[in-house]
């Protein structure tokens, strides 16, 4: 077993699939780390509106707002995409913002938000989990009862109607204050709508090793419940662990933009690519690149993140793989 | 000599999903005494293996009462037994499952030592690898690395690394080539007798039991139907199954003998009067209606019986 996480990891990297997915990936995720350095270097806020402002396209200086070339629409409209490496290079949304460092930025925040809550959402249904097929029972009836009629409410709904309760006024719990603006509110929920999908498969991994003769040999050793659960039962969970992981973040991804997108998520001033889209949608026909940008940036995470997954999947459970 | 291990009108039932009950252990008392071998035979399923765990705690049993040097071990809670596990180890029978493949040989080895938070471990570990004939070099080495063989003489080495007093071994030889089988026997023979621990040998090769044990109980159906000394036993069976049993091993004396007609009946619906009746082919009326009891035919000889061969 020595060094096998090494070796799935290199079968993944060699593979076609695998590789394309963990290059993507890791392309999307310097890009949004190096968010400063684009706007720095050409001098952009991302987050303050810049109606009146001004930028220079082939040599001239042009507003940011210009007048509606579309006799359809009335008003000012933000300057469109150019394609050339510089500042305004996918326009500027109906603020006067840069799309390009808005979705840079908002990446960080999607990204964020997605693998935290990823990692809450598997860490909670890891612990439900493992109690739930270790000790069986009424214990493993009531979990499994509860995680049923979670699951049972369609996931979007339970996520809106959670957000729509705490996003108005933020959570207090005692003297613990979460305030409306706070990324934890939208992690906590999109990883709470999860745990159900997620505590399955550790349910069922967690029953077939409890059953184990080194699980046996271990209680006949005088083991506590709590050390066979520590020392025997989790390092056999890693593998799980490992597949869910990508999958469960490409699914909060895309939990987490819709919130935002509906306003419930991300909260202004702060962007996210759900809230980019929001912001596109209004000029979906003058400037469609402001809502493609972020959304194209979005299927190709969550692609990434799938593509990477079922390559995970192949390598640590090659039988999971016919299913 | 002493009895270390006694247990009382054991059972042990599986409620089944169906409402049915699966019968594994009925009714069985038999005692261990201090460094004594005692071996538990029987057919694939007559509930050995459930009665070997029993014995030691690895499941609640269903009734009765089992009494380790007086102290009723069955009726302790998980917590209080915990303190009694030091003093009774198990062999299991699959040693491909036994270990945990993602931990080394030497952390599953040190594992009782710390469970119970003793020191010198390392010692401790150099000295039984010693003793089943192994190298110091196969600590940092993980299960599926060894053979059949060798990982028997580290689950032996394992369930001796608290000093037992009693060890259950679960047909520990029945995955094993024959050549290894011997090796195994004649280890768990010289581990008895240098460490004078007692041990239950549950088996179906009675060959092997001939050389291990000092006693015998034959199991049939959850129930022993005969319990003796091993020599006796076997030279005189004295109930018509363990004649059975002894018929089914070749020999190249004689012909085989027929062997017994149709299978065991289900532990879920068991016959009535003795379970042996529906095979047995010195079945009376009386023996589909009234169950025999154990009873003593000789000195430290008993079966259950109504017209034993003795």
């Amino acid at each position: 077993m020595e060094g096998s996480y090494r070796r799935v990891v290199r079968a993944v990297l060699t593979r076609r699939d695998g590789a394309f997915a963990a290059l993507l990936l890791a392309f999307i995720i310097v890009a949004c780390l190096c968010a400063p350095l684009y706007a720095t270097l050409n001098g952009l806020d991302p987050f303050s509106s810049d109606i009146a402002g001004t930028t220079v396209r082939n040599g001239q200086r042009v507003d940011l707002m210009q007048p509606n070339d579309n006799p359809l629409h009335l008003g000012l409209s933000p300057i469109g995409p150019d394609w050339r490496p510089g500042p305004y290079v996918l326009g500027a949304d109906s603020q006067g913002r840069d799309v390009a460092a808005r979705v840079l930025y908002g990446g960080r925040n999607s990204l964020l938000i997605a693998s935290s809550s990823a990692l809450f959402c598997l860490c909670l249904a890891a612990c439900l989990g493992i109690c739930a097929g270790y000790f069986g029972g009424w214990i493993d009836l009531i979990l499994s009862r509860i995680l049923d009629m979670l699951w049972a409410i369609p996931v979007y709904l339970f996520a809106i109607s959670l957000s729509v309760v705490t996003v108005g006024h933020g959570i207090r719990l005692g003297f613990i204050t979460i305030g409306a603006d706070n990324l934890l509110i939208p992690i906590g929920i999109i990883a709470l709508v999860y745990v159900p999908y997620a505590a399955r498969p550790f349910r069922a991994r967690a029953l077939s090793l409890s059953q184990a003769g080194f699980v046996m040999a271990a209680r006949g050793m005088g083991a506590s419940d709590f050390r066979i659960l520590w020392r025997e039962i989790l390092p056999g969970l890693m593998p799980t662990m490992a597949v869910l992981a990508p999958l469960v973040m490409a699914l909060c991804m895309l939990a987490e933009s819709a919130l935002s997108f509906l306003s419930l998520g991300v909260q202004a001033p702060a962007a996210s690519w759900g809230t980019i889209i929001q912001d596109g949608e209004g000029l979906l026909y003058t400037r469609p690149a402001v809502a493609i940008a972020p959304g194209v940036a979005i299927v190709l995470t969550v692609l990434a993140l799938n593509v990477l997954g079922n390559a995970l999947r192949d390598q640590i459970d090659p039988k999971g793989a016919a299913r | 000599m002493t009895v270390l291990l006694e247990a009382k009108n054991l059972s042990k039932h599986y409620r089944l999903s169906h409402g049915e009950t699966l019968r594994a252990v009925s009714d069985v008392s038999l005692v261990v005494h201090c460094g004594e071998a005692l071996a538990l035979v029987g057919e694939s399923g007559c509930g050995k293996s459930t009665l070997g765990r029993t014995l030691i705690g690895l499941g609640a049993p269903s009734s009765g009462e089992v009494f380790f040097e007086g102290e009723r071990i069955s009726s302790l809670s998980d917590r209080a037994l915990r303190r009694w596990r030091p003093r009774m180890q198990m062999v299991f029978q699959d040693s491909s499952s036994t270990f945990n493949p993602r931990r080394t040989i030497g952390d599953t080895l040190a594992e009782p030592m710390r469970i119970h938070g003793r020191t010198g471990i390392a010692d401790r570990i150099a000295m039984l690898l010693e003793q089943v004939g192994l190298s110091s070099s196969v600590l940092s080495r993980y299960p599926h690395e060894f053979s059949g063989g060798q990982r028997q003489r580290l689950n032996i080495a394992r369930a001796l690394m608290l000093g037992p007093d009693l060890l259950v071994a679960d047909e520990p030889t029945s995955a094993l080539d024959v050549s290894v089988q011997a090796q195994i026997v004649n280890l768990l023979r010289d581990l008895r007798n240098s460490l004078g621990v007692a041990c239950v040998f549950i088996s179906h090769d009675l060959a092997v039991v001939r050389q291990m044990a000092d006693r015998i109980a034959v199991m049939y159906l959850g129930r022993i139907v005969e319990e003796g000394d091993v020599l006796a036993v076997l030279e005189a069976p004295a109930h018509p199954y363990t004649r059975a049993l002894l018929n089914a091993v070749p020999r190249p004396d004689r012909p085989l003998p027929p062997s017994l007609k149709g299978d065991v009946p289900s532990p879920i619906h068991p016959p009535q009067g003795c379970a042996f009746h529906t095979r047995c082919p010195l079945a009376q009326p009386r023996c589909s209606q009234e169950r025999p009891e154990l009873h003593r035919i000789a000195e430290g000889r008993t079966v259950a019986c109504h017209y034993p061969l003795l």
